[in-house]
């Protein structure tokens, strides 16, 4: 009504609509910005890649891009449900259709890369892109310090305890001004005085990743642990291990799937854990490095507000670093125990011991391997210590596989001593 | 008496080995160094070839692969958001 509309009528919507199209095509022209119309199924990343590294190469900040795609969208429609031609009624409803949204893409003086998306319907919705890896990056690049890029993380740095502070520094003030600085120079639908009347934005998270980067200095050999690691927890979606990984109870009410998938792109695999609409997913990144990261696609899974906020944020990240390292804890602890190879040597080679011959223990030998999980078992009572949660697997050997070597052990002297 | 506390020797503590190749490769360089002062009377021949192994070569007694990160980062990665207008996502 603020517009002088003397009533809600879908030409207004449609009025305001066709002004914000042209608004574009006159930004578009005004900045001579590359117009690229997206074809279906085509990967729009993909096409924007060049425009955005020849802006990052030349020093040039501002719009590279804009894409055109014609995607689905709930969007209002009016139509008219009665009254005379001089009094129409009209009724509104939001139905599915497809208009064009325009993507934006960006490179942006503080996150590098960026996109924003825009719906020239009803309710005029934008959806905002950024990598908190890529703003790190810029972070980085500003104070000087030294770094080697991994895709969109890090490979190597000169001082990781200044970027893992600048990591740390990232949060919902970032991503706000991202928006409020691009929502001012980009058209809008919205006047100053729609905005005065109370039609402006509000930014909700629709997905949010947290990811834990570990570097190998020997890739290979962690892509072998990677891949015998994954083997070993094809279990991980269960849910009594979903339970131990988010910390959540889990009953029968709970929705979601529960399930491991184990994908494999090329060569590289990868492990996903689901609970929920939240994934988390483990992959070798790059062949270089181990990457955890957790993909929240709805805020309210764990009992979080939506709206981009650092209280939600931070509640955000808690549950998402705890999570991470909890995976990596429980594969930490699922490691095979095995001796070094002087261990190894005296426990099975054959010694004496106080002048008594010991005989060698074949490994691998079942009643010699139920002999050593049973004295793992024991070792509290014997040496004083606590097996470590990594030796649990092992212990389960059976009462009558642990009777009869023990009690050989008992008689053959110096095997205790050994162990 | 000498006693080995399995649980808290360095050596021994945590130590996990890639696959089964470490396995071999610890038997085989064991067999390939000079005499220990004990013989072990015959019962492990001596290996008189080299297994190969993994291009970057074994490692030496590994405690856990965690020891050999290089770099280790915590961040946010992407991020979606979605702009709304509240007064225009409901009817009333």
């Amino acid at each position: 009504m603020h517009r002088g509309y003397p009533i809600p009528s879908p030409a207004a919507l449609g009025k305001i609509g066709k002004g914000f199209v042209k608004d574009i095509e006159r930004f578009v022209a005004d900045n001579a910005i590359p117009v690229v119309r997206f074809a279906k199924g085509q990967c729009k990343e993909d096409v924007a890649a060049p425009y955005l590294a020849e802006a990052r190469t030349r020093g040039f900040h501002g719009v590279v891009l804009v894409g055109v795609a014609q995607e689905k969208e709930s969007a209002w429609r009016g139509w008219r449900d009665g009254g005379s031609d001089g009094h129409p009624h009209f009724e509104f409803a939001r139905q599915s259709v497809f208009p064009n949204f325009y993507y934006f893409y960006i490179n942006d003086s503080q996150f590098g890369s960026c996109f924003i998306k825009v719906c020239s319907y009803a309710p005029f919705s934008m959806w905002v892109y950024c990598n908190g890896h890529e703003w790190a990056k810029a972070q980085a690049e500003q104070e000087g310090l030294g770094y080697t890029a991994l895709d969109n993380g890090f490979a190597s740095c000169e001082d990781p305890a200044p970027l893992q502070r600048i990591c740390d520094r990232f949060g919902a003030v970032s991503m706000r001004n991202l928006f409020e600085r691009w929502s001012h120079r980009l058209p809008s639908p919205f006047t100053a005085a729609d905005r005065t009347a109370g039609f402006f934005h509000q930014l909700a998270f629709r997905q949010i990743e947290f990811s834990d980067t570990r570097v190998f200095d020997r890739p290979g050999s962690g892509r072998a642990w990677f891949e015998q690691t994954i083997r070993e927890h094809l279990d991980l979606g269960r849910p009594d291990q979903v339970a131990l990984i988010f910390a959540r109870r889990i009953t029968s009410r709970t929705p979601g799937r529960f399930r491991t998938r184990v994908i494999t792109r090329g060569v590289d695999p990868s492990i996903q854990i689901y609970l929920k609409s939240a994934k988390q997913k483990q992959y070798f990144k790059e062949a270089q490095a181990l990457r955890t990261e957790l993909s929240i696609n709805d805020t309210r899974d764990f009992g979080i507000g939506r709206l981009v906020t650092t209280e939600n944020f931070q509640a955000l990240k808690a549950v998402a670093e705890a999570a991470n390292a909890a995976l990596i804890d429980l594969e930490h602890a699922g490691e095979t125990c095995a001796p070094d190879a002087d261990t190894l040597q005296r426990i099975v080679l054959p010694s004496v011991e106080h002048g008594q011959a010991a005989p060698g223990l074949r490994f691998g030998d079942p009643s010699v391997m139920a002999l050593l999980a049973s004295l793992v078992c024991a070792s509290p009572t014997w040496l004083g210590d606590s097996p470590t949660p990594a030796c649990a697997p092992s212990c389960r050997a059976t009462s009558a596989a642990r009777t009869h070597p023990a009690r050989w052990a008992t008689t053959s002297a110096g095997w205790f001593a050994r162990a | 008496m000498k006693r080995l506390d399995l649980a808290s020797d360095p050596h021994t503590a945590e130590a996990r080995p890639p696959n089964r190749a470490w396995l071999l490769w610890v038997i085989a360089e064991r067999s390939m160094r000079s005499a220990p002062e004990k013989p072990s009377r015959g019962r492990w021949p001596r290996a008189t070839f080299e297994i190969p192994l993994l291009k970057e070569g074994p490692w030496p007694p590994p405690r856990s692969y965690w020891d050999h990160v290089s770099l280790s980062v915590r961040s946010v990665d992407r991020v979606f958001m979605h702009a709304y207008v509240p007064g225009l996502m409901t009817k009333y």
